[in-house]
């Protein structure tokens, strides 16, 4: 089997996944106390409102069909209408993934330009005193709430500088990026510690391998070693971890997102569940397991164009 | 633990002293010095939430409209906040929220954990089967995400979020503690064991917890900053400890407004929460150097 | 130096952790003549594959090496050791586990070619001609197609020779291997001793080849050294020394030799194991485990002492092992 005969195996395999996260949600969200037509037609509307919702909504059938009914509208990309704005869940959703997508894309970009140099410093001057500086670093790093770090690069550097906004997400192109910098910086902040952990203990793995006395004894040695040798093997076990990390990070863009008010699907997804607004509430979940689950897949994918040898495992 | 003696430098030169065990005489006087600085911070942290009543200088629910976002003073150490209480008392107080809930929302999965775990590594089968694949499904879903839909089904609170932490974090020491069963049972003293006619349940307790108490103990350290960090963002977010109960995410939150004029508002609360963490961090650092040779 | 390649005096090997300090090897001193192959034989722990890690300068980070070392790779005046000095420069090394031993990221091809770019400064195609060229000599059929295939996709003879063709690359003059057989069948062990063989000759390389295996030894070596407990104990020409032993390990060793099995590293012919490299015993190391052991044998000085005819012993009662052979 090649390339192409991974990829696509791995595809059918998240199709059974994506069933139970459905489920899941669909689930745990039916088992939340209150009454759907109740918040639809509020407080003060009568009985006979109250039953025409729940006959539209469907909130009578058996919990089986509800479930089936659910993954059909699912399927067509249906999520529903939220509670407080009327509008249909997926447009709510469409108008905010763009700047969680910014946000993810440039904290990403963040982490590998923090963790690579440092994790392949830590490794190559292990048990020196710059491995120590960055481990102190690290712990340090993973001792701060993300929302505070926020905090804090907001007084130390955007309100002295005034070079970032205090919060928002800008409308141009130059001031999208000014806005996403520090919310990115952010979530780096909180990540990369696990990254440099992991590259680093990948990193001094390979480096006691065999391999690399062989390169080292035809007289391969420093930059050409590292880039030819070292990294390539160390990096599947980092992008492994890194899709790992990625449900926390997506956690973070949920904090990093209200800190900084950024109008993303994190932030939608808090605002959402402070307003108990439960069709908004699983939209949101859905999007972030689906992104999650294509998130492993790209790494396998990554992982195996990396490492030659994975082809004829798979 | 116990690793045969190295006659082949060759191959491990780096192996000189093997792991040591929590229940090896001795073991507490030989930790890193970390340990012992780590545990220092951690027990003060305890200590003023055990005694915040006695330390704090006035009520920290008592609202002073007059005397709102007042600067530190003598009487208000760190000043006050948006409804005029005092932020010091406040910052004592929190301590008594998060700490106990961080605790227990790491002590908690790691029980439950552990139980599960040692059950499926020991009687396989279909228990094995069963408990595993649950935690398949739970490790499907972005770990935070599904802590913010159960505690949206549950209702906010601190029942709420102990139990979505438990829900979330049981499955790595199950994962753990498993794979260390299944490896201590195959060793010879628990077939003598068995043939000597100890029930199940009782080999369990005496051969095989002992063993794997140690892994639980290196992660557990860790699993607190992770509840205690995850806490305090979920108030942070308005969706944790509800107010008007001091904590500290929610302070950081309450704080955020004033950033230009009062900055310590939000400031100081997260240096309280990194102290914790850093002590905390380096108990784990400490114990899995010992433990883990 | 006439005549010798390289000259290696009281070299020391050890370790230090924990405030404590082992020495796996522990004053080896041994020559190597141009064009000879020089055998080292001893069980797993004897210190033989550290010994000749640090004459290529790859010991691991946490080794300190000491002693003489010198070497005249080239017709030039010999140099003095230095950690990185000889990378590449006249010596190659081939490992005992092919696998591991080459990148598996890499293509055969590409490896073999690193060489050539780095001493040569070959370009790109030039090197991996030169690649192909060298995949051919060390007998892998069709190199052009094999050449552009990752390790893992080749047997494991076809990979020891992708190690030789990479240890070729930089011309060397003297060839480390590392019981570069002991991870294959016996059918391909014996055509790569015989490619070895071959090569030393038509290139008039020098080999040190380690090997617990005096077999393995015998078909290749000129010449024999005996090592245990981190010294060399018996040194000599290998068919003198498989006729006449003149050290009670040498002889140990040899009845032990029946088992072909390539994977039994323990040696089942000699009762107890090899000493701790952190607990070495005084006098001779090998006395605890000796048969012909006299009083004397843990306090007196174990020096290497040479005989006339070329032989070495660091045995003070050789006499006792020759007196029950005849």
């Amino acid at each position: 089997m090649g390339r192409f005969g991974f990829v696509v195996k791995r595809l059918l395999q998240t199709i059974p996944m994506l069933f139970g996260i459905v489920l899941v949600v669909f689930l745990v969200l039916q088992i939340t106390p209150g009454d759907p037509a109740r918040q639809i037609v509020g407080l003060r509307a009568s009985e006979a409102e109250l039953e025409e919702v729940r006959e539209e909504l469907g909130l009578d059938d058996p919990v089986l069909v509800q479930y089936v009914r659910y993954v059909g509208n699912v399927l067509q990309g249906d999520l529903g209408y939220s509670y407080k704005s009327r509008k249909p869940v997926a447009e709510i959703i469409g108008e905010r993934i763009g700047v969680t997508v910014w946000l993810m894309t440039a904290g990403l970009l963040m982490i590998i330009l923090i963790s690579v140099p440092l994790g392949v410093i830590g490794a190559l001057r292990k048990d020196r005193p710059v491995d120590h500086a960055i481990r102190g670093f690290g712990l340090l790093g993973l001792s701060m709430p993300s929302f505070w770090t926020g905090v804090i690069l907001l007084l130390l550097v955007a309100i002295p500088t005034g070079w970032f906004p205090a919060g928002g997400f800008g409308e141009t192109f130059p001031d999208k990026v000014r806005s996403i910098f520090l919310p990115a910086l952010t979530l780096a902040i909180a990540s990369s510690p696990f990254i440099i952990r992991g590259l680093r203990a990948s990193i001094i793995s390979v480096m006691e391998s065999d391999y690399i006395s062989t390169a080292r004894s035809i007289g391969v040695a420093g930059g050409r070693l590292v880039r030819r040798f070292v990294l390539r093997n160390s990096a599947g076990p980092a992008v492994t971890l890194l899709a790992i990390e990625m449900g926390y990070l997506l956690f973070g863009a949920v904090v990093i997102e209200t800190t900084f008010a950024l109008p993303g699907l994190g932030q939608g997804l808090v605002l959402a569940a402070r307003g108990r607004d439960l069709p908004s509430v699983q939209g949101y979940t859905l999007l972030f397991a689906l992104a999650v689950v294509v998130v492993y897949l790209v790494s396998d994918i990554i992982t195996a164009i990396l490492d030659p040898r994975v082809e004829i495992e798979a | 633990m116990t690793l045969p003696p190295t006659s082949s430098l060759d191959a491990v030169p780096e192996v000189i002293e093997p792991g040591a065990a929590l229940t090896e005489p001795g073991i507490w006087k030989k930790m890193p010095k970390k340990v012992y600085v780590g545990a220092g911070i951690v027990a003060l942290y305890i200590l003023i939430a055990i005694f915040a009543p006695l330390l704090a200088p006035l009520d920290p629910l008592e609202i002073n409209p007059v005397n709102k976002l007042a600067s530190p003073s003598a009487e208000h150490w760190l000043g006050t906040d948006e409804l005029g209480r005092d932020v010091f008392s406040r910052l004592l107080y929190a301590a008594r929220v998060d700490i106990p809930i961080g605790f227990l929302g790491a002590l908690l999965p790691a029980i439950v954990g552990t139980i599960l775990g040692a059950l499926a590594g020991f009687f396989g089968r279909w228990v094995d089967t069963a408990i595993m694949r649950t935690a398949d499904v739970v490790q499907a879903f972005p770990a935070y995400i599904l802590v913010i839909v159960l505690v949206f089904a549950l209702g906010q609170g601190a029942g709420s979020i102990i139990i979505a932490f438990t829900v979330l974090a049981w499955v790595i020491y199950a994962r753990i503690i498993r794979s260390e069963v299944l490896r201590v049972k195959d060793l010879d003293y628990i077939h003598a064991a068995r043939v000597a006619g100890l029930s199940r349940l009782r080999i369990l307790r005496v051969h095989v917890f002992p063993n794997v108490i140690n892994q639980t103990l290196v992660y557990l350290p860790n699993d607190i900053v992770f509840a205690t960090l995850g806490l305090a963002a979920f108030s942070f977010l308005g969706l944790g400890i509800p107010p008007p109960t001091a904590e500290w995410g929610a302070m950081i939150a309450d704080g955020q407004p004033f950033i230009r004029t009062n900055w310590w508002l939000a400031t100081v609360p997260g240096l309280v929460i990194v102290g914790l963490g850093l002590g905390l961090s380096l108990v784990g650092e400490g114990l899995e150097e010992r433990l883990r040779a | 130096m006439s005549g010798n390649i390289l000259e290696v005096k009281d070299l020391e090997v050890s370790f230090t952790a924990h405030g404590r300090t082992v020495t796996p090897v522990d004053g080896v001193s041994l020559t190597v003549r141009r064009g000879e192959a020089l055998g080292i034989a001893g069980e797993s722990g004897s210190g033989k594959s550290l010994a000749l890690k640090s004459i290529i300068g790859l010991l691991p980070p946490n080794a300190a090496a000491r002693g003489d070392l010198r070497y005249a790779l080239d017709e030039k005046e010999p140099i003095p050791y230095s950690p990185t000095g000889v990378h590449g420069h006249g010596i190659s090394i081939i490992f005992q586990e092919p696998m591991t031993a080459l990148n598996p990221t890499m293509r055969v091809g590409d490896l073999i070619a690193e060489g050539p770019r780095m001493h040569h400064g070959l370009d790109k195609n030039a090197a991996r001609t030169k690649a192909v060229e060298l995949m051919r000599r060390v007998g892998i059929p069709t190199p052009e197609r094999r050449a552009k295939m990752w390790p893992h996709q080749l047997s494991g003879g076809l990979r020891q020779r992708v190690m030789i063709a990479t240890a070729l690359s930089t011309e060397p003059r003297l060839l480390l291997c590392d019981e570069p057989t002991t991870a294959l069948d016996v059918s391909i062990q014996d055509q790569i001793l015989g490619l070895l063989q071959e090569l030393r000759t038509s290139l008039g390389m020098s080999i040190i080849f380690v090997s617990h295996d005096l077999a393995v030894l015998g078909e290749l070596c000129d010449r024999l050294a005996i090592m245990y407990a981190g010294r060399i104990v018996e040194t000599g020409p290998t068919d003198q020394v498989f006729a006449n032993p003149r050290h009670p390990y040498t002889e140990a060793l040899m009845t032990s030799v029946p088992s072909f099995d390539a994977s039994a590293e323990q040696l089942q012919g000699i009762a107890g194991r090899p000493p701790d490299p952190r607990n070495f015993p005084p006098g001779c190391r090998f006395a605890p485990r000796c048969g012909y052991v006299q009083g004397d044998c843990s306090s007196a000085v174990h020096e290497l002492r040479t005989s006339g005819d070329g032989r070495a012993t660091a045995c003070i009662h050789p006499e006792l092992i020759e007196g029950v052979k005849e």
